[in-house]
């Protein structure tokens, strides 16, 4: 299943977070590949229809898993 | 003999045009204007920035200055900065939606807005179709428009050109009153392909609610066309009882490839009466758009439209990241944005090639989606993953729009 924020469209969310801080955005991968970084901060047009799609639509934000970016 | 304060009255309860000698230059002095002689609607503004819309004449264009845009793409905010469009609710249609030149003339305007149809469409049901502007709360709360009082206004004026005549309309919708809160008011346009302005003032009403907060206060949007599920609203009130956004003599401009329209000189400003348009310096209207978007390039000759193709500056970001990178380092990049952001935005790296979501490096050569950001309201940190010794360039987009 596939969602859309605006002209983003996604397949699945997970929840960021790092070492030395929190949570602090949710990765959206992309239908197409690749990915979005979308704060959480509820004045962040992306972020707040994030939250409608979670309410109204079930999409599930997963869980972040703590591994750093990786190498190549 | 009578004194300058009397005559001055009976000059100017004459009912006479005055002619350049009536009042000779200096002879207004403070000392002979009483107190509240000139009332607040004539002084409201004046001196300060009096309007409310950013960029109400279209000279900046961050992203981009012409797209084909039809129902999931390049809608939203996609041309003009600060200004938005869709196709509500899937509404059918195409069209090319461009910064253009051509203005009203002697009105010092450089820019419009245009929209010229592609693929028409018929709305039905709740289609609505739009471009609009959103404005914050707390910019609506603060201007002095004491917007709780019926007899207080906002007035939006502006210039519009259109091949197709007859009724369009305007909706105010109120975003921080909960349920259906808009007023809607009809203009007309009576002569195709004539600049023409229009004049709309709106009232306060006792149940309007701006919050003290950065968020969506209002949407100002001009109605292209719209289904039967929203057009039942009355014209020239505030319409709470459906999500009707126009009245039912809304026309339908999508309904022939040969209509366009334009749009400049959009003002809101307190107050009843209509003033002239305050022209802003390009580098004012810039610095107002940049806390809702900005580029890594400059934002006026350079846009969006300039990421890829080989070339990186402006405020790319560009480093020689060393060998240090690895799978846990915290190496990389800081950016510092030109202007703080209204929210956190949504950073978006571009790589050499323009594509989104990623960044170049030179040891081999190629794109990478491999890295982590963080973002605040001043800036972000993008972290690399390691690629061997490497030169990192990306270009970025900031968007923190309502």
């Amino acid at each position: 299943m596939s969602y859309r924020i605006e002209n983003i469209e996604f397949e699945t969310a997970q929840y960021v977070s790092d070492p030395d801080e929190p949570v602090h955005s949710v990765k959206l991968s992309l239908t197409a590949g690749g990915k979005v970084d979308i704060p959480i901060d509820l004045g962040n047009r992306h972020y707040a229809k994030l939250m409608e799609l979670v309410d109204e639509e079930g999409l599930i934000i997963a869980d972040a898993d703590h591994t750093p970016i990786s190498a190549e | 003999m009578a004194s300058n304060s009397k005559n001055l009255a009976e000059l100017l309860n004459s009912d006479v045009t005055l002619t350049a000698t009536d009042i000779a230059n200096g002879a207004v002095t403070t000392d002979k204007l009483a107190d509240g002689a000139v009332t607040a609607v004539k002084t409201t503004s004046v001196g300060k920035a009096k309007n409310i819309i950013i960029n109400g004449d279209f000279k900046i264009a961050q992203r981009a200055t012409s797209v084909s845009s039809t129902d999931g793409s390049n809608e939203d905010y996609s041309t003009v900065d600060r200004w938005f469009f869709r196709y509500g609710n899937n509404a059918p249609g195409t069209m090319t939606i461009s910064q253009e030149t051509d203005v009203p003339s002697g009105y010092g305007f450089s820019n419009s807005w245009k929209f010229d149809v592609t693929a028409t469409g018929t709305a039905t049901g709740d289609h609505h179709t739009l471009f609009s502007q959103f404005i914050e709360a707390r910019t609506l709360r603060y201007s002095g428009w004491d917007y709780t009082n019926p007899s207080s206004y906002v007035t939006l004026s502006f210039w519009v050109k259109s091949t197709k005549t007859g009724t369009y309309c305007i909706t105010f919708d109120a975003a921080d009153v909960a349920g259906n809160f808009k007023f809607i008011k009809e203009y007309t346009i009576d002569s195709a392909s004539t600049w023409e302005k229009k004049t709309i003032s709106i009232p306060g009403h006792a149940s309007l609610v701006f919050d003290d907060d950065a968020e969506r206060g209002c949407e100002l949007g001009w109605n292209l066309a719209s289904g039967g599920n929203r057009d039942n609203a009355t014209d020239n009130t505030w319409y709470t009882a459906d999500a009707s956004r126009v009245t039912p003599n809304q026309v339908n401009f999508l309904d022939d490839t040969a209509n366009n329209l334009w749009i400049t000189g959009v003002q809101l400003e307190v107050g009843s009466v209509a003033s002239d348009f305050e022209i802003r310096t390009h580098a004012e209207e810039l610095v107002l758009c940049q806390r809702y978007y900005e580029i890594s390039r400059e934002g006026i000759s350079e846009t969006k439209s300039s990421f890829g193709g080989g070339a990186m500056t402006g405020f790319s970001y560009a480093a020689y990241t060393g060998t240090g990178l690895n799978a846990t380092s915290r190496e990389g990049s800081r950016t510092f944005f030109k202007v703080t952001k209204r929210a956190i935005p949504t950073v978006t790296p571009y790589s050499y090639g323009g594509t989104a979501n990623g960044y170049s490096y030179i040891t081999g050569g190629g794109h990478s989606t491999n890295y982590g950001i963080r973002v605040r309201h001043e800036g972000f940190n993008m972290y690399l993953a390691a690629v061997g010794g490497i030169y990192a360039w990306f270009d970025w987009e900031a968007d923190a729009e309502l």
